[in-house]
């Protein structure tokens, strides 16, 4: 108990808040579940000049991919292997082996 | 213990969400609030001490004994929490549900939410800056802002690695989000650097570490992360087969026996006298006439019902229960013109800390509860 309180919230917290309450902190491939992206994140992000590429594919529950390295656009992700990672990539990434519970319940 | 009906403040949205609470249509409508002696929240806070070293003795037990069938957690996870306890690892929060009756002489655990609590942005901001408004002469049960920032500087130098502390949870819920976001600006003004990313972008590489993209678009390795996201969940996730010491997951993995029903039967088991416990049993319902039956996994009241000698009192749906359930003997919540509170008592680094109510004229609390403030007057 403390009569004299200073409770300080900073912009971190309400900058956080307002993308939240306008829902552009959800990326757009997590709106749409059947969509399959192969965009590069930075675009999605609104940082198209960023150096480093990042791109994603949504297909089945467990076959979510992100990739960083230089690699050749032109091919196209969906020619890519899905259920390995990517050996010639300077790191490849399995993305979404949490959060499928989510539609369950609330997580609290 | 009192119940008083209040005027809400003029342009009550505007102020709740200039405090960053957005969620508070349905939830929060500031037409009550709870009245408490000092003398009663004492009680509670001993109550609350009590029950969390109870709760402590309860998890050396089950790790001692190898228990962990009883909670249903899987074999792969037993080495996991043995060292999450032997280590002590961070723990920031959690909740207790009290039932406390009108004087507060009598104060029941209900549950503990001792790995994904939430409602604390209610309880430690929007609470406070109510009591400021109506009558800044009172004081409240409340340090709960103080007593997080004060955790963090402590926990600061036990992280891993790189230091750096990711948050994750859920975005897509608002409740959870600002629990999260709330949670992440304290540990930044400790002096921790801090990030967020959604729970489904966390990634692993191949070699089954974690890594994340921040905010500043940069994958970096996770060794540090705090998540509003259950751990019967995760252990069930593909991801889960990853988890190891080598992140510092927060809350720790001890918390899977915390929050799981069962405790209630274990701490009632190891200790039948405590004045603070009620007699609770699994698989069925011994000689109790009167008793509410939870899922062992369960959140926001779902697939609780509640019996009196074969009389559904209340009963909620839900897709809770085929791992089983719990039973409790039913405690009665008091009654303030129709409505019953029931207290969340928080734990911030092993201490009482303060304390939330929400109410409800239904017999089971569920996610339409209403978050009502409180003060102390004597």
């Amino acid at each position: 108990m403390l009569k004299s309180r200073f409770i300080f919230l900073s912009t971190l917290f309400f900058s956080g808040l307002g993308a939240c309450t306008t829902e552009s902190h959800i990326p757009n491939y997590l709106k749409n579940e059947s969509q399959v992206y192969h965009e590069p994140l930075d675009s999605l992000n609104g940082n198209p000049e960023s150096t480093n590429r990042w791109y994603m594919t949504k297909g089945n529950d467990y076959d979510h991919f992100l990739y960083q390295g230089n690699w050749d656009e032109g091919e196209g992700l969906q020619k890519r292997p899905k259920n390995n990672f990517i050996n010639n990539l300077s790191l490849a990434l399995k993305i979404g082996g949490f959060g499928n519970s989510a539609h369950f319940s609330a997580a609290h | 213990m009192k119940r008083i009906e209040i005027q809400p403040r003029p342009n009550l949205k505007e102020r709740l969400e200039k405090d960053g609470f957005y969620f508070h249509s349905d939830y929060y409508s500031e037409t009550s609030a709870y009245v408490f002696k000092l003398t009663e929240v004492i009680r509670i806070e001993k109550a609350t001490a009590s029950l969390f070293q109870l709760c402590m003795e309860a998890i050396d037990w089950v790790i001692k004994k190898n228990r962990f069938d009883d909670f249903l957690i899987p074999k792969k996870y037993w080495d996991l929490i043995k060292a999450s306890w032997k280590e002590d690892y961070c723990s920031f929060y959690g909740r207790m549900d009290l039932a406390v009756n009108h004087d507060s002489t009598e104060i029941f655990l209900l549950e503990f939410n001792a790995d994904t609590p939430t409602s604390l942005l209610e309880a430690s901001v929007v609470q406070w800056k109510w009591l400021e408004d109506f009558n800044p002469i009172f004081d409240q049960f409340n340090s709960i802002h103080e007593k997080l920032l004060s955790h963090f500087k402590y926990c600061r130098s036990y992280l891993l690695g790189n230091k750096k502390l990711w948050f994750t949870g859920i975005a897509e819920s608002i409740e959870d989000y600002t629990t999260i976001l709330y949670l992440q600006d304290i540990a930044s003004q400790a002096g921790i650097s801090t990030d967020f990313i959604n729970i489904p972008l966390i990634g692993v590489d191949r070699h089954g570490d974690f890594y994340g993209m921040g905010s500043k678009k940069f994958i970096e390795p996770i060794h540090n992360i705090f998540k509003l996201y259950p751990y019967e969940w995760m252990f069930k996730e593909p991801f889960g087969d990853y988890l190891s010491e080598r992140t510092l997951w927060i809350e720790p993995f001890y918390k899977a026996i915390l929050s799981n029903k069962y405790l209630l039967v274990l701490l009632y088991n190891l200790f039948p006298n405590h004045p603070n416990l009620l007699p609770a049993f699994s698989n069925e319902t011994h000689s109790l006439n009167q008793y509410v039956q939870k899922p062992i996994f369960g959140r926001e009241g779902n697939n609780v019902r509640i019996m009196d000698n074969n009389h559904i009192i209340q009963e909620k749906n839900g897709d809770y229960g085929k791992e089983g359930f719990v039973f409790q003997q039913y405690q009665e919540l008091p009654e303030f013109q129709g409505f019953r509170p029931v207290i969340g008592s928080w734990i911030i680094g092993g201490k009482p800390a303060g304390m939330g109510i929400k109410e409800t004229s239904q017999y089971i609390h569920d996610d339409m509860s209403q978050f009502c403030p409180h003060f102390i007057q004597d």
